[in-house]
């Protein structure tokens, strides 16, 4: 993909190939789209060109993540949440879970070789692991929180040793980290402001999150440092922002309910820069990176 | 700030489970730990049906909209409950109440204040697209906010009052866009709110029933278990029946449970009238007081001189709406009690119509014209009940590719060479029957038979052992059979043959495969294994791609002959009826050929599965010119126009008829049959 990008911006600029300019390839991500009545999971570069449809069922295809040219996702094709994995260059699907339970939100561990995600097998969504081919599952917060607290949106910190993730365990909406083989999760933030949809950095040291912390029913895009606990927010608008998405460049990638309609957009904590991703007309949400 | 914010979480339509909410002050009680049981249920909608059926972990038996018939732990701190469910135009509405079981009042952190926050349904998930194509949204959500999720839609509800304990709030229209591709969808909720005093104080108690409607005839009885949800509460629960009419009594057993259930006795006296009853289950505790209501329908067994029977059917075979015509006078709707219908059919004849919904929640239309004579011959019953014997057994030495096929009195089981050699026959009528074996082979080598004569075998008894290689095992006969007027364009054809046996002329099946051609070889029974009532029947069928013809012809002997196919079923003049608009009325006019004048259907089914199909038996037509009709039933009682297709639908539909001469075991007896389909 890189390379044929290159290509097409020589030729255009009427240079060789091998007197192309170096130009980087922006980041590109995967995100499911609701387009012409139907939501499927696709991938495009960050200024929304080189869009591709990566599945066609019939069923709602939502929440991919990438890691090692593999896409995971859940798919309801099968009449309930299922996992399943579709090449990021496209292909066919592959089902990896075959359960009575919805299995929801996956997340790819950074080599590839595990899934994080949840499973209401309990009777409300919980966090489970298991391999990337859908073997070996287990609850990973078994005696965590309470019967009744939710659990959401696991995202795993680049060196694969941890998982953020939401919980209600404290009686609201909020972050927790836990260590693989180490004890229960422990709370990100000190405060009980709602905090959802946490996604760890590339370099490990911020994650992003969607909160309602300044107040408000609409959530901002928020980072908080790991090691400092220090909290920035990242947007302001009225509008609500959420489902952050960290890329490798240092941007995040999230959605903006615009009028109630989800578009893409990214921001770049580092210089504020903010821009659009505009892969076209339909409700597209849950973007994440692809590696 | 000493206030606690305490969050509901309660079902997906009903999860339940209490959720301590944010809190600002850094002394506020920590989450509690198990201390109650919290279920996401999943809510599955099929639009066609219209109803909402929610359920723990599983499918829920009971079909209907009312949340509170789930089980598990629905109901136990809050009931979602629903009405007046209906699609129209793209939009699937319900009208939802949400009812506080607990023994605090909701939306309020004092006890009297109102909080700001009402009480919020949030979609913690969904909805999704179970069933079908497209895409589901919710089309009139009060808000989006942050639940575990970023711009989560919900309901709010006790806007600025609160809401007491068992007091439930005005019904809130629920709407969801739902294109008319989709059948089926499904979403869990949670609710939110505030409560007043600590989480440990919180005790509640729960009602429901199952099942939630109860037909009675006058003088009979029924039962219902009643299922008591508790929350910190194990004190007795006194029970009773309300609203119950003159003559209707309820007896509970247990009468004040301390446990989770008892059985409602509801018996209706010899002198009640026919009718429905809308009666409530009251429960009395500690923990305050609960009702459920309880549906009772009166009835009588009808009167009438047909009666059509379904209660043999499985539940999601049995008819949800049926009506009568009786000559060409107007549709009525006939309640049944039991599933069971009686109607009067006077000499004209008349129409039979009733539609039942499937496992898949997926409609079909059914109507039947018949004569009168046709009409009482006896009980229409659909779904006989199995009485017969379970028999098991086993073949040995089929050949390698081959079928094997054991018959007994008209049943029938297959082996395949490549499996298990066991069988098991089921529904088997006692007495004596003939026992025929047969040994096809599918890559046409050797074919052999076995057959055993009045055979009767006890219940659960065994087969001896079918073996082939045993001196029992004979070589079939075959016969060189012709085909006349075969089309050119009817390039798929196939044969099939089965054995009439006994004096029940039960039916044994032999083999069936492909024939190329209109000359091929037929194999059946040796004259010197044949009892004189035997009879082959040999089956030819003809397809095109628009097509089918078929012919069965009954001969004792296998000999060479001819067979000769019907004529061609004409393609009818299909229209679309003016009334009413909302659903598709197709009908189709034709000429019978003469060859079918025994009984003839018309069909058609839209992409969303609903189908209607239209029969009649030529008696009642009185001659070959034909008109079937989808009639207009939006007037009647209970008749939903989403069971038919949409009046914007296409789909395909066909036109079949059947005749022939003689009836089975009889020399020469012959059955032709023929079917014209297309799109509309």
């Amino acid at each position: 993909m890189k390379r044929g990008l290159a290509l097409s911006i020589a030729l255009l600029v009427g240079c060789t190939a091998s007197e192309a300019p170096n130009v980087a390839a922006p980041p590109a991500i995967v995100f499911d789209w609701l387009r012409n009545g139907n939501r499927d999971i696709y991938r495009a570069t960050l200024d929304g060109k080189d869009t591709i449809r990566l599945t066609s069922s019939p069923g709602d295809d939502q929440y991919p993540t990438e890691r090692a040219g593999t896409v995971v996702f859940t798919s309801y094709r099968d009449g309930n949440g299922e996992l399943y994995a579709v090449p990021s260059s496209g292909g066919a699907a592959r089902r990896l879970t075959t359960t009575t339970a919805n299995e929801t939100q996956p997340a790819l561990s950074p080599d590839g070789r595990h899934i994080a995600y949840l499973s209401d097998e309990s009777g409300v969504p919980k966090l489970w692991l298991c391999a990337a081919d859908g073997t070996n599952p287990e609850p990973l917060t078994t005696g965590f929180g309470f019967a009744g607290s939710i659990e959401a949106s696991p995202s795993w910190s680049p060196s694969g040793d941890r998982l953020v993730f939401v919980s209600t365990a404290n009686g609201h909406a909020g972050l927790f980290i836990l260590t693989l083989g180490a004890g229960a999760p422990t709370p990100l933030l000190a405060d009980s402001s709602t905090a959802v949809e946490p996604s760890w950095s590339a370099d490990g040291a911020l994650v992003a999150f969607a909160s309602t912390r300044a107040g408000g029913a609409a959530t901002n895009i928020y980072t908080v440092n790991v090691a400092t606990h220090e909290i920035r927010q990242q947007t302001h608008g009225a509008e609500a922002d959420g489902q952050p998405a960290a890329l490798p460049d240092g941007r995040i990638v999230y959605v903006s309910w615009v009028g109630g309609t989800p578009e893409l957009r990214w921001l770049d904590p580092a210089t504020q820069m903010v821009g659009n991703v505009s892969p076209g007309p339909g409700a597209a949400q849950h973007p994440a990176s692809i590696y | 700030m000493l206030r606690t914010f305490r969050l509901i979480d309660a079902a997906a339509l009903s999860a339940v489970g209490l959720w301590l909410g944010a809190c600002a002050d850094s002394s506020a009680p920590t989450a509690p730990k198990d201390q109650f049981r919290t279920e996401l249920i999943t809510c599955q909608a099929s639009v066609s049906a219209r109803t909402l059926d929610c359920a723990a972990s599983q499918p829920q038996a009971a079909r209907g909209v009312s949340f509170d018939l789930v089980l598990g732990g629905q109901g136990a701190l809050v009931r979602l409950a629903s009405s007046g469910n209906a699609y129209n135009s793209g939009t699937f509405s319900s009208n939802v109440t949400v009812e506080n079981l607990i023994a605090q009042s909701m939306n309020t952190a004092d006890g009297t204040t109102p909080d700001a926050g009402g009480v919020k349904v949030f979609f913690n998930s969904g909805p999704t697209v179970t069933g079908g194509t497209g895409v589901v949204s919710v089309a009139n959500p009060d808000g989006t906010g942050a639940f575990t999720g970023s711009s989560q839609e919900y309901f709010q509800y006790s806007d600025g009052a609160v809401l007491l304990s068992g007091a439930t709030t005005a019904a809130k229209l629920w709407q969801f866009s739902v294109p008319t591709t989709v059948t089926t969808f499904e979403f869990q909720v949670f609710v939110t709110t505030t409560l007043p005093d600590e989480f440990s104080a919180i005790v509640a108690l729960g009602l429901s029933r199952t099942p939630s409607a109860l037909t009675i005839a006058p003088g009979g009885s029924g039962p219902t278990t009643v299922l008591l949800t508790r929350t910190n509460f194990s004190g007795a629960v006194t029970l009773s029946l309300g609203n119950a009419p003159a003559g209707v009594t309820g007896s509970f057993s247990p009468a004040a449970p301390t446990g989770t259930s008892s059985t409602l006795t509801v018996n209706v006296g010899g002198g009640v009238a026919p009718g429905v009853y809308h009666l409530t289950v009251n429960g009395t505790g500690s923990a305050g007081n609960r009702s459920t209501p309880l549906t009772l329908t009166v009835g009588t067994a009808g009167s009438g001189n047909v009666t059509v029977d379904f209660s043999s059917c499985p539940v999601d075979q049995r008819a949800v709406w049926l009506a009568a015509q009786n000559g060409t006078g107007p549709w009525t709707r006939v309640s049944g009690v039991g599933d069971v219908y009686n109607f009067t059919n006077g000499s004209g004849g008349g129409g039979l119509a009733y539609v039942v919904l499937g496992s898949g929640g997926v409609p079909s239309v059914t109507v039947q014209y018949m004569t009168q004579a046709e009409f009482t011959v006896g009980t229409l019953v659909f779904c006989p009940p199995a009485t017969g014997k379970t028999l098991n057994g086993s073949v040995a030495n089929a050949g390698a590719f081959d079928q094997t096929t054991v018959s007994l009195g008209g049943r029938s089981a297959s082996v395949f060479s490549s499996g298990s050699p066991a069988f098991q026959l089921t529904d088997v009528p006692d007495g004596p029957q003939d026992l025929v074996a047969y040994d096809h082979s599918l890559v046409g080598g050797a074919e052999s038979a076995i057959i055993r004569r009045s055979q009767n075998i006890a219940d659960n008894g065994t087969i001896t052992t079918l073996d082939f290689a045993s001196v029992e095992a004979f070589t079939p006969a075959t016969a060189t059979i012709t085909l006349n007027g075969l089309l050119g364009s009817e390039q798929y054809v196939q044969q099939e043959m089965v054995y009439q046996v006994a004096a029940n002329c039960a039916t044994a099946f032999l083999y069936n495969g492909d024939i190329s051609g209109a000359t091929f070889t037929a194999f059946g029974i040796p004259s010197s294994q044949q009892q004189p009532t035997d009879f082959h029947g040999l089956l030819v069928l003809a397809s095109t791609s628009t097509g089918i013809r078929i012919i069965q012809q009954y001969n004792h002997s296998l000999v060479a002959r001819t067979l000769t196919l019907g004529a061609v079923m004409p393609t009818p003049t299909i229209t679309t009826l003016a009334t009413p608009p909302a659903y598709k009325r197709l009908q189709a006019v034709y000429t019978l050929p003469t060859d079918y004048e025994r009984s003839t259907w018309f069909g058609y089914q839209d992409g969303a599965n609903n189908s209607v199909t239209i029969s009649a038996t030529f008696g009642y037509l009185g001659g070959p010119s034909t008109t079937l009709a989808l009639p207009d039933f939006s007037a009647l009682s209970g008749w939903d126009n989403n069971w038919a297709p949409s009046s914007t639908s296409t789909g395909t539909w066909f036109v079949s008829g059947n005749g022939g001469s003689g009836s089975v075991c009889t020399e020469g007896a012959s059955v032709k049959a023929a079917t014209v389909n297309g799109t509309y």
